[in-house]
C-alpha cells in the first residue's frame, strides 16, 4: 500500500504515452515496409522522397530532378483514410507541361520511367473528396512519395 | 523518512518530460501538408495547393552514375583533409563542413577508396555531434565502417544512411538553416569533384554535360536557401550559390528533337525537355567558380 502512488504514476505516466507515441510522424511514411512497388530489384532509394499529412480534397506538389542516364521508380503509399483514387501527375516544372497524368492509367500508385533528358518535374497529388471549408479542420493522414532509382542498364553491344 | 517519499517526487519531473518528448511536433492541428503530424490529426484548410521543400539530389546519386560511367578515383586528391576537421569552430564552418565531409565519404564508399573511408566517416560523426545531429546508424553499422569490413556496396549503403539520416534529423528538428548549409557544402563538394574528373573535355564529354545538368539541382538549392535567408550565414553563402547559378546560366540549351513520350521495351521513356550545349570555356568557367566557392568553405573556421 505504501508504494501505492509510485504504482499509480507508473500507470498513468504507461496510458499517457501509449496513445502518444502511436502517433508515429509522417516524415518517414515513406521509408516503411511495402511501400516500394518497383517492378525489378536493384532500384535504391532517392533523397528526395518525401512524406506529409494529407487531407481530402487537398493538393500538394513535390519538385525533384529527375537524371538522363537513371530509370525511376515512383510509387504512393498511403494510408486507407484517403482512398484508392489519389491523383499523381508529373509536370516539366519550367514550362508546366503534363509529362503523365495517372488518370489515364488507372489512378496507377507507381510509375517507373526514365528521362532523355535532365528534368526538373513538379510531382502533384491530389486528394479526391471535398475538402473542409477554410478555417475548418478535417481528418487528415500520412501519405508517402517514395522515388527509387537505379543506373539504366545498357542494352545491346 | 523524507527518502521514503523520493521516488514520487522523481517521477513527477519524469512524467512531464515523458509528455513533453512525445508532444513535441505532434500538436494536433497541422495545416495543409506539414511535415509533422499523425494519422489521424487534424489539418486546417488554408490554401489549394501546398509545396514540398524542392527537393536536391544527394551526392551518392551524382556519383553512382559517374561510376557506371566508367569513371574511376581520379579526383581523390582534392578531397578535404580530415585534418582540417578542427579548425571549423564556428556553426557555418561546421554545417559547411559537414555536407563537404559527408561527401567525401559517399565519394571514397563509391569509388571504393577503402583506406580512406575510415577518416572521413570518424569526421563526419565527430562533425555532426558537435552539431547535436542525431544518426540512426546502429553500433553494427558503426563498427562495421569502423573495422572497414564491410564490402563496396555495403560502405556505399551505410554512407548513404549517414548522410540521409543527418538530412532528416535536421530537416525534422526544423533546421533549415543548418540544412541549407550542408546541402550547399555537400552540393558544392560533389560538383567540385566532378569537375576534377575532367582531364579531357572532348573525351569527358559526358561528365561535363552532367555537370551542367546540375543546373538544375543547383535550382532547387538556391530555392530551398532562399527560404531559409533570414539566417545570416544562409544568406552569405546563398549570394556565392546565386553567381554560380549566374556562370551556369550562361550555357545555352536546345530543344530535345523529340518531344514525345513512349515506351521501349515496356518502359516510359519520357522525351522533350532541353539539352545543355556548353562550350570548354563555359565548363572551365564553371569549374573556376566551383573551386573558388569550395575553398572559402573549407577555409571558413
Amino acid at each position: 500500500m505504501k508504494k501505492l502512488p509510485i504504482y499509480l504514476m507508473l500507470g498513468a505516466m504507461v496510458c499517457i504515452n501509449i496513445p502518444l507515441t502511436s502517433q508515429a510522424p509522417c516524415v518517414t511514411y515513406h521509408r516503411g515496409a511495402g511501400c516500394s512497388q518497383a517492378s525489378e530489384v536493384g532500384f535504391i532509394y532517392n533523397s528526395q522522397s518525401k512524406s506529409g499529412i494529407f487531407a481530402r480534397g487537398t493538393t500538394s506538389k513535390l519538385k525533384a530532378v529527375f537524371y538522363t542516364g537513371f530509370d525511376y521508380s515512383i510509387s504512393l503509399c498511403a494510408d486507407k483514410l484517403l482512398g484508392d483514387q489519389i491523383g499523381m501527375v508529373l509536370s516539366d516544372a519550367k514550362t508546366g507541361e503534363v509529362l503523365y497524368d495517372n488518370a489515364t492509367d488507372n489512378k496507377a500508385g507507381h510509375m517507373e520511367f526514365s528521362c532523355e533528358t535532365t528534368r526538373n518535374m513538379f510531382i502533384t497529388i491530389t486528394i479526391p473528396g471535398s475538402g473542409p471549408s477554410r478555417g475548418k479542420t478535417a481528418d487528415a493522414a500520412c501519405l508517402g512519395i517514395l522515388i527509387e532509382q537505379k543506373v539504366t542498364p545498357k542494352v545491346g553491344f | 523518512m523524507k527518502l521514503r517519499f523520493l521516488p514520487v517526487f522523481l517521477l513527477i519531473p519524469a512524467f512531464a518530460l515523458t509528455l513533453g518528448l512525445n508532444s513535441c511536433g505532434n500538436d494536433g492541428t497541422v495545416t495543409g501538408t506539414d511535415s509533422t503530424g499523425s494519422d489521424s490529426a487534424a489539418v486546417t484548410s488554408t490554401s489549394d495547393t501546398t509545396s514540398f521543400d524542392p527537393g536536391v539530389p544527394s551526392p551518392s546519386e551524382i556519383f553512382a552514375f559517374m561510376k557506371a560511367a566508367g569513371n574511376t578515383n581520379s579526383a581523390v586528391d582534392k578531397l578535404n583533409s580530415p585534418e582540417n576537421e578542427e579548425k571549423y569552430d564556428s556553426k557555418k564552418a561546421q554545417s559547411l563542413n559537414l555536407g563537404i565531409y559527408s561527401a567525401d565519404l559517399l565519394y571514397c564508399s563509391t569509388f571504393n577508396v577503402s583506406n580512406k573511408v575510415v577518416s572521413y566517416f570518424g569526421a563526419c560523426m565527430r562533425m555532426g555531434d558537435k552539431l547535436k545531429v542525431a544518426t540512426n546508424l546502429t553500433d553494427k553499422d558503426k563498427e562495421r565502417i569502423s573495422k572497414n569490413a564491410g564490402n563496396g556496396d555495403s560502405l556505399v549503403s551505410i554512407s548513404n544512411d549517414l548522410y540521409l539520416s543527418s538530412f532528416e534529423n535536421l530537416e525534422n528538428n526544423q533546421r533549415g538553416g543548418d540544412l541549407s548549409l550542408m546541402l550547399a557544402g555537400g552540393w558544392v563538394e560533389s560538383l567540385y569533384l566532378m569537375s576534377n574528373m575532367v582531364k579531357d573535355f572532348e573525351k569527358d564529354k559526358g561528365t561535363v554535360e552532367r555537370i551542367s545538368d546540375q543546373k538544375l539541382s543547383l535550382d532547387n538549392l538556391v530555392e530551398f536557401m532562399g527560404k531559409h535567408a533570414d539566417n545570416e550565414d544562409v544568406k552569405s553563402v546563398l549570394a556565392q550559390m546565386v553567381e554560380l547559378q549566374t556562370v551556369m546560366n550562361e550555357v545555352t540549351a536546345t530543344a530535345n528533337a523529340n518531344s514525345t513520350s513512349q515506351n521501349k521495351n515496356g518502359k516510359r521513356v519520357i522525351g522533350g525537355g532541353s539539352k545543355s550545349s556548353i562550350t570548354k570555356e563555359q565548363f572551365e568557367k564553371i569549374k573556376s567558380k566551383l573551386a573558388e566557392i569550395r575553398n572559402s568553405f573549407i577555409n571558413a573556421q
